[in-house]
């Protein structure tokens, strides 16, 4: 256990080393895992790249957001789901799907006109950035407007947001104009747009959606936005873009001499429209169409942000955030709609298989992994019984059927301490060896008929997570809250969190000046941080002292020991949130009540 | 008994031990269990064909094992109900010999069958109903005076002095369809030998649901391991296990569930909590062996799928009308489950995907008698 003190908020050489080189571009096109990389603002765009900050090429992965709005459910959740902008839903975005952007459409009407408005979108657009995504501000394409009135909304938001480097703008509603209306409108309306963004004092990068339905088709260098910082959109459709032909006509060509991003993309099988009945109604065919996009996207260097990120698009609701797959088949315009291409798009960014084995972080569900932390497979695991290892021993190499190896970077095998095993398509946890070598990885399980189902992780030094009560890395944190009062008299400890008939809830913490709270959090992923690791905590908005972090037991836990103070007297279930080394946690809750 | 053995000693000090049979037990199937006193050797698995293929076994010269286990039907008849050699109809389905090896129970509901040799007495001599309807004597007049066997007894029980016993047409049997193995299907190319092009994606797609738990299909609960069956047994295994299972599939009114006579386990424990329990017979070649169940009364592998994700089969009209979902003997893994067309099609191709088109192809495992008539 590494107890912090004022000297040791460092962060340690070799793990900023390993951060960084877990944040390249990902080129795909190869079976590497890599994490898109963060958000790392102000941006340039350099030919047909979009580069960071330090110059690296920089592809948005991403996907929308529901337009923004100013319900209170969609941020704090109502009780049962989380809400769409929460931070649990922006962490599952960056973690599970590793996106690294999101499409945020806004009211502009509204915007103009309600304080409140700005400040949501605000708060909104600060929260994704601190969970390493890029903001692309976007306008509502239900709300008719006239030019004047947009150009006038992008000015007064690209000032608002003209010192956030981790936000694009996309100032014309998608999908576009009409290719009747002509390339010559087209240029001096994207032109006007431009303009109204940088006469906010903007500089950030500018998206341009092309026309519909050809996208860029047809348009030349001399039509061009005069910009240094342009990058143009394209909204392909289904029904036209099958081939790597109209790829190429629609945005391909272009995206050789400019930077492009591809928008949408979905097939909207939940609605009966041309989009879902141009879809390929196999879904296997339809998987392969979907599959041919993205390595065409990753070929030509094309940014994407597909589908949205809503029940019947992207998932099934906001509670467990259950991916949309094909598998079940579809209705066009049945709804609710499980159909979707979520899965594929995991798959993608994951270098995996939509129906193979996938190994995540046990506490953050995300791709990369600790060493000495745990670990869940999730798939074709195929025990032929569920078996929990015998407590008090240690942890077996084989359990049931089926063993985990985990083949690091430098090609040496081992076998993974198990804990559980499912039967069937399930899940096996197990604690990655600690001696694992840095970088890509992968897992396999491994059984006694000689098969194997395997995944690609990342290994590094730390990748932390909360333990929530509900043991799915979401909802109210497991932990041991100690009060004492504050003459040193009487104490008393209870849980952080509890659970009745299924149904798991944060309890309430009564904070007072007369008492010293804290709260000993189970954690993994983070003991090999270092004593100099630099462990920060944050409780809804405030940053919390941390008394003490490090491994709670052998076999994969961890702690963190944070003092809860007490201005967060009353402020009711809020988020949880860590970083360790710069390293995110998941988001988890708690509930900070009163006396 | 010690006189025959110490022949047999003295024979094969003499002459070498009889030649071992090379079973070709496929990539990731455990050893199976092969008795003491019948160990496989290549002489005995040739005699257990012929024999195994020989219409004079039956009382009336017209029934071969092979005419209710047809090698192009995975070893069974593609009837609901057997049929034997006098016209009387089995209450049960053929069972499929494929893996039969690995059987943990023989029989569709009957625990008391130990062995493949012990089971073959039952349809050579059993009369109720009469299946080859073997008349003992005519049967010892055959394999004593018949050329072929005249041969193949002597080598296949060598140093016995009489080779010619019933006892040794079960073993002969037995070991024959203990080589009737089969794990080379496009699923086991996929699986073991990591084919990813072996199975097409709508087979993937049914082994996900398959093997899915937690409110899922779950059908590798009863269909389980490398025999996708959960009666097996091998070597390695520290004891048998019969699991016999009642799946809904009829609620008649009265005292006991199920249609007369096919009570499944109870007919043989007289326990009304085993009512309907049968066996889950292995699901390899399945798309070979319709009709499906113990009375072969669903036709179509698609309907056996309807049959589990509704939990079990209602019965509206008629004398066995009964909603089976609600049958109180009914197994609690039949749970049902929601399921899409697409879902349905899928489990189908997978089920499909299970089919060894070298089993049923297989010149080892064919009729030998066309070549001696020849």
């Amino acid at each position: 256990m590494f107890f912090r003190g004022k000297a040791l908020c460092g962060v340690t050489r070799v793990s900023l080393l390993t951060a960084v080189s877990l944040l390249q571009a990902n080129a795909g096109g190869d079976s590497t895992p890599r994490l898109t990389p963060a958000a790392a603002g102000p941006y340039q765009v350099d030919g047909n790249r979009i580069l960071d900050a330090r110059g690296r090429a920089y592809l948005v992965r991403g996907t929308e957001l529901p337009t923004l709005t100013l319900k209170d459910s969609d941020i704090a959740g109502d009780g049962k789901e989380f809400g769409a902008f929460s931070p649990s839903s922006l962490i599952s975005i960056r973690q599970r799907l590793n996106m690294n952007a999101v499409r945020l459409p806004v009211n502009p009407l509204e915007y103009q006109e309600d304080s409140a408005y700005r400040a949501r979108l605000l708060e909104v657009v600060e929260s994704a950035n601190a969970f390493e995504l890029l903001v692309i501000l976007a306008v509502d394409p239900d709300g008719p407007l006239s030019p004047q009135t947009l150009a006038q909304f992008w000015t007064r938001c690209a000032g608002d947001f003209k010192h956030h480097p981790n936000v694009f703008f996309a100032v014309a509603p998608a999908p576009g104009m009409r290719a009747d209306s002509g390339w010559s409108l087209w240029q001096s309306a994207m032109q006007a747009l431009v303009e109204a963004v940088r006469s906010g004092g903007a500089q950030q990068p500018v998206l341009l959606a092309g026309l519909q339905p050809d996208g860029f088709d047809g348009v030349t260098p001399s039509l061009q936005v005069h910009d240094r910082n342009v990058i143009y959109e394209a909204t392909p459709r289904y029904a036209t873009t099958r081939t790597d032909a109209d790829r190429w006509r629609q945005f391909g060509s272009l995206s050789t001499r400019a930077p492009v991003l591809v928008n949408d993309m979905d097939p909207q099988l939940d609605r009966n429209s041309a989009e879902c009945a141009a879809f390929p109604g196999d879904p296997g065919a339809a998987t392969r169409l979907v599959q041919e996009n993205l390595a065409y996207f990753d070929a030509h260097q094309v940014s994407w942000v597909l589908s949205s990120y809503r029940p019947g698009k992207m998932l099934t609701e906001y509670r467990y955030f259950n991916w949309s797959k094909l598998d079940d088949g579809w209705t066009c315009g049945e709804s609710p709609s499980r159909g979707g291409i979520a899965m594929m798009l995991v798959a993608h960014l994951w270098s995996g298989d939509p129906h193979g084995l996938f190994a995540v972080n046990h506490v953050n569900g995300g791709l990369v992994l600790a060493r000495g932390g745990l670990a869940t497979a999730y798939g074709p695991i195929l025990a032929e019984r569920e078996v929990t290892a015998p407590s008090g021993r240690p942890l077996p190499l084989v359990l049931g059927n089926v063993s985990v190896r985990v083949t690091d970077s430098k090609g040496i095998a081992r076998l993974a301490r198990l804990q559980y095993t499912g039967a069937g398509w399930s899940d096996i946890s197990f604690v990655v060896p600690a001696s694992a070598a840095l970088g890509p990885a992968e897992v396999a399980v491994v059984r006694s008929d000689g098969s194997k189902s395997a995944a690609r992780v990342i290994i590094a030094d730390v990748s932390p997570g909360f333990f929530t009560a509900s043991f799915d890395a979401r909802g109210a944190v497991s932990g041991e809250v100690m009060q004492r009062d504050v003459g040193g008299g009487q104490s008393k400890s209870f849980a952080a969190s509890e659970c009745v008939a299924g149904h798991c809830r944060a309890v309430p913490i009564p904070l007072s000046d007369r008492v010293t709270t804290t709260v000993r959090l189970a954690a993994s992923g983070l003991r090999n941080g270092g004593s100099h690791a630099k462990v920060r905590v944050t409780v809804g908005k405030i940053a919390v002292p941390v008394m003490s972090f490090g491994p709670a037991d052998d076999v994969g836990r961890d702690q963190v020991t944070i003092q809860l103070p007490v201005e967060l007297r009353g402020a009711g279930e809020t988020d949880l949130t860590m970083t360790v080394n710069g390293a995110l946690s998941n988001v988890a809750r708690i509930h900070c009540g009163a006396l | 008994v010690r006189k025959a053995a110490r022949i047999a000693w003295l024979a094969a000090v003499a002459w070498g031990a009889p030649p071992a049979y090379q079973l070709a037990v496929p990539k990731g199937f455990p050893k199976p269990r092969i008795p003491l006193d019948n160990p496989l050797t290549a002489d005995k698995v040739r005699l257990g064909r012929y024999l195994f293929y020989d219409k004079r076994l039956s009382v009336n010269g017209t029934t071969s094992c092979a005419t209710c286990h047809r090698q192009e039907l995975a070893f069974t008849d593609g009837r609901a109900q057997a049929l034997g050699a006098t016209g009387q109809t089995h209450p049960r389905s053929s069972m499929c010999l494929v893996n039969v090896a690995y059987a943990g129970a023989f029989n569709w509901s009957n625990p008391a069958v130990h062995s493949l040799e012990e089971q073959a007495l039952k349809p050579m001599f059993g009369t109720d109903p009469v299946e080859l309807g073997v008349v003992r004597q005519d049967l010892l007049r055959l394999i004593r005076s018949d050329p072929v066997y005249r041969v193949l007894f002597p080598r296949a029980f060598a140093g016995e002095a009489n080779p010619y016993r019933i006892v040794n047409v079960t073993k002969a049997l037995a070991s024959f369809e203990r080589t009737i193995l089969s794990g080379a299907s496009p699923y086991d190319r996929f699986h073991i030998g990591g084919d990813a092009d072996a199975i097409p994606d709508a087979s993937r797609r049914g082994e996900i649901l398959f093997f899915l738990d937690y409110g899922g299909p779950a059908c590798f609960r009863c269909h389980g391991g490398f025999n996708f069956s959960d009666t097996v047994d091998y070597v390695a295994k520290p004891h048998r296990t019969a699991e016999f299972h009642n799946t809904g599939l009829y609620n008649v009114t009265g005292a006991l569930s199920y249609p007369m006579p096919n009570l499944g386990l109870y007919e043989h424990t007289k326990n009304p909590a085993d009512v309907g329990k049968f066996k889950a017979p292995t699901l390899r070649n399945i798309a070979l062996t319709a009709p499906y169940m113990h009375d072969g009364s669903i036709a179509t592998l698609g309907e056996a799928v309807d049959h589990y994700a509704a939990g079990g089969r209602t019965i509206a009209h008629g004398p066995w009308a009964g909603v089976g979902r609600d049958n109180p003997a009914k197994d609690s893994l039949v749970h049902g489950f929601p399921m899409t067309a697409q879902n349905r099609a899928d489990l189908v191709a997978f089920l499909e995907s299970l089919t060894d088109d070298g089993v049923v192809h297989d010149p080892r495992f064919a009729d030998p008698w066309p070549s001696v008539r020849k």
